[in-house]
């Protein structure tokens, strides 16, 4: 019984080990406090005679959807329909969707002053708190985590952060699309 | 005449462009006004000078004496602020005669009475005064040389004595004397000649009597000039005494005038300036007419224009100042104050400035500030006009405070910008639900322009990630697969 119990603490302390080292990770790399002073990200304004990239020409079965306000460019299935909505205090809401095929995805993008994203900003956006499997992957020079999370409406989800001059992108699809919507983001180009 | 009528006009151009000050008139000096009174015994007298038309510059000499028979030398006093005494005599017989004769410009705002005290001449004395008034005299050296002053004993008739003076142009000679008697009833003078126009005379009786007389010389005035016997009317009697001076006049000189130097001209644009100057002494005769000399030329020995101010004149000691335009932009321009007075003109010094670069600031309109978020927003202005050179720095000054000075007040600079056009700038790390203000401002060598301010408040807080995707139908997921159902 001493013996088992040993065996039994043994075991929990390595799982408190690895649980601690993730988060140690997690916030270090991801998460700092919402208090840390840091450096401030200062939103990026264009003037009215800005130039952007040029358009691209999509690959057969796509479209290309630009954005000049959050200066993005991506190709997506001819067939989905794109949704925009004002989310207010300059945050806007982007989907992509096939109903008939279930397939789809959204940007939500939100100013945001700093270059870490806060625990409270991260439960603020996911309040199930879920962040499992967080890897790091880089779309176009711009460093992002993506991760699987869980969501009331869309159930387990597939989810890619990342920050750019003064926003927050999330883009989130059913996690049953991740390799789909991983197609998706390779096309992503900041313009 | 027709081939001669362009050279004339020539020479009278030039004859204008030159003539650096308006004509003056010659120095002189003028009599005014006289005034008397006496007192006895032992008593003060105020004589009223208010009936005389005084003016600021005016010199007022008083002569006041006291007849009595202690053989003490009294100081005759006057009560009156401000006069300066010329000299104080006393002649010592059976019948005393104590002389003072005192001087004063008048101010801005001239006396209207003068008070000499007669107490110091104890019990069965009298005190007599004249006054005399001149116009036109130096300020600043009011007397050519010192009085000169006699006195004498068992004798009432003054004798002024000689005065050795330096003989400038102009000057009059002033005779003040008294006696002190025991005539009955008041003593008069029989001045002598050349000085009895407005002469006057003043007796007082009492135990001990006393005269006193003063005139003027305006013309022939000799060098030295020796002015002769003021004659007392009555028998002499050698129990009396006289005292007397003789003065010389200086006649006024040209004002004193300052070229204001920091700065000679304030107000300065590309085509205006005011330029400014002081009359700081009159010379003794208020100006006439005052104004500034200006060109281009370092000397003036040219000039554009010489302006000329007589409203308000006559002008004591201040300050004038005139508005000129029609100037050039980036151009040297010299100056000088002057003001003019009988006798003759006050020059300042010739100083210089500059007219605004050509080169003005640019225009610039704060237009809006664009979608404020709870902690930035996108700040947009225009430059309409570039003022002639473009912008070498753009920018929006912005806080929270709403004159935009002191407090969190902060600069962003956007860098240069070339021709005309909008510009904008974001700013970042604002207080969420906080009116800020803002507004444009762009630079070039002429200046900085700003726009009017403006104000937007920022959101109270970001929103929350809101999932739109799939909204409206239900999820299931049936082997791995998706399936949406419409709710």
């Amino acid at each position: 019984m001493m013996t088992g119990g040993i065996k039994y603490t043994k075991g929990g302390i390595i799982a408190v080990l690895v649980v601690s080292v993730f988060f140690v990770y997690f916030f270090l790399t991801h998460t700092p406090s919402p208090t840390d002073p840091g450096t401030t990200t200062v939103l990026r304004i264009d003037s009215p005679t800005a130039t952007f990239l040029p358009s691209r020409t999509p690959p057969s079965g796509s479209e290309e959807y630009r954005n000049t306000t959050y200066r993005f460019s991506l190709f997506y299935p001819s067939e989905m329909k794109v949704t925009e909505f004002d989310e207010g205090n300059g945050a806007r809401t982007i989907t992509f969707q096939n109903v008939a095929e279930a397939k789809g995805f959204q940007i939500f993008i939100v100013p945001y002053g700093t270059p870490h994203v806060s625990t409270e900003r991260f439960h603020k956006d996911v309040p199930s708190g879920v962040r499992e499997e967080p890897t790091d992957l880089t779309i176009d020079g711009v460093v992002a985590n993506m991760f699987f999370s869980n969501n009331i409406a869309l159930g387990d989800t597939r989810e890619v952060w990342f920050i750019k001059d003064g926003y927050l992108f999330e883009v989130t699809a059913p996690k049953t699309l991740n390799a789909w919507l991983m197609g998706i983001i390779q096309t992503w180009k900041f313009i | 005449m027709k081939k001669l009528t362009p050279y004339l006009l020539a020479i009278l151009f030039v004859v204008s462009a030159t003539s650096l000050f308006p004509g003056k008139a010659l120095a002189a000096i003028s009599f005014v006004g006289s005034a008397e009174s006496s007192s006895a015994p032992n008593a003060d007298t105020t004589v009223d000078i208010s009936v005389i038309s005084l003016l600021e510059g005016d010199l007022v000499i008083v002569a006041g004496a006291i007849g009595d028979d202690d053989s003490v030398n009294h100081d005759v006093l006057n009560n009156t602020t401000g006069y300066i005494e010329i000299t104080d005599l006393f002649a010592d017989d059976d019948d005393d005669t104590n002389l003072a004769v005192w001087y004063k410009f008048m101010g801005a705002t001239p006396d209207t009475s003068v008070v000499v005290e007669g107490t110091t001449g104890g019990t069965d004395s009298s005190l007599a005064v004249v006054v005399m008034v001149f116009r036109g005299v130096d300020t600043g050296t009011p007397f050519d040389v010192t009085s000169t002053t006699a006195t004498g004993i068992n004798d009432f008739s003054p004798n002024p004595p000689s005065i050795d003076h330096l003989n400038p142009s102009g000057v009059w000679t002033v005779i003040a004397g008294a006696s002190g008697h025991l005539l009955t009833g008041n003593g008069t003078y029989t001045f002598p000649t050349g000085y009895t126009t407005n002469a006057i005379d003043r007796g007082q009786d009492d135990t001990n009597d006393v005269t006193v007389g003063m005139g003027y010389r305006s013309s022939g005035v000799s060098d030295p000039e020796d002015p002769n016997v003021m004659t007392h009317s009555g028998t002499t009697a050698i129990t009396n005494s006289w005292a007397a001076v003789t003065m010389v006049l200086r006649p006024a000189v040209a004002p004193t005038v300052t070229t204001q130097v920091t700065p000679t001209a304030t107000s300065i644009t590309q085509t205006t300036a005011t330029l400014n100057g002081n009359i700081t002494a009159t010379g003794g005769a208020n100006a006439t007419v005052r104004g500034f000399a200006y060109g281009t030329v370092s000397t003036l020995a040219t000039v554009i224009a010489t302006t000329t101010d007589t409203v308000g004149a006559p002008f004591g000691i201040s300050a004038h100042t005139a508005a000129i335009s029609s100037l050039t932009c980036n151009t040297t321009y010299y100056s000088r104050a002057y003001a003019t007075n009988s006798a003759g003109d006050g020059l300042g010094s010739i100083e210089s400035f500059v007219t605004s670069s050509c080169v003005s600031a640019p225009t610039v309109t704060t237009n809006f500030a664009g979608s404020p978020t709870y902690n930035a927003a996108n700040l947009v202005g225009s430059i309409t006009n570039n003022g002639g050179a473009d912008a070498t720095q753009t920018g929006f000054a912005w806080g929270t405070v709403s004159t935009l000075s002191g407090g969190d007040t902060a600069t962003t600079t956007l860098g240069s910008f070339v021709g005309t056009g909008p510009f904008n700038g974001g700013i970042g790390g604002l207080s969420a639900s906080t009116i800020y203000y803002f507004r444009a401002y762009a630079t070039n060598t002429g200046g900085t322009g700003y726009g009017s301010i403006l104000n937007f408040t920022t959101g109270n807080d970001t929103p929350s990630r809101r999932m739109r995707l799939f909204e409206g139908f239900k999820i299931k997921l049936i082997s791995g697969k998706m399936i949406l159902h419409q709710r």
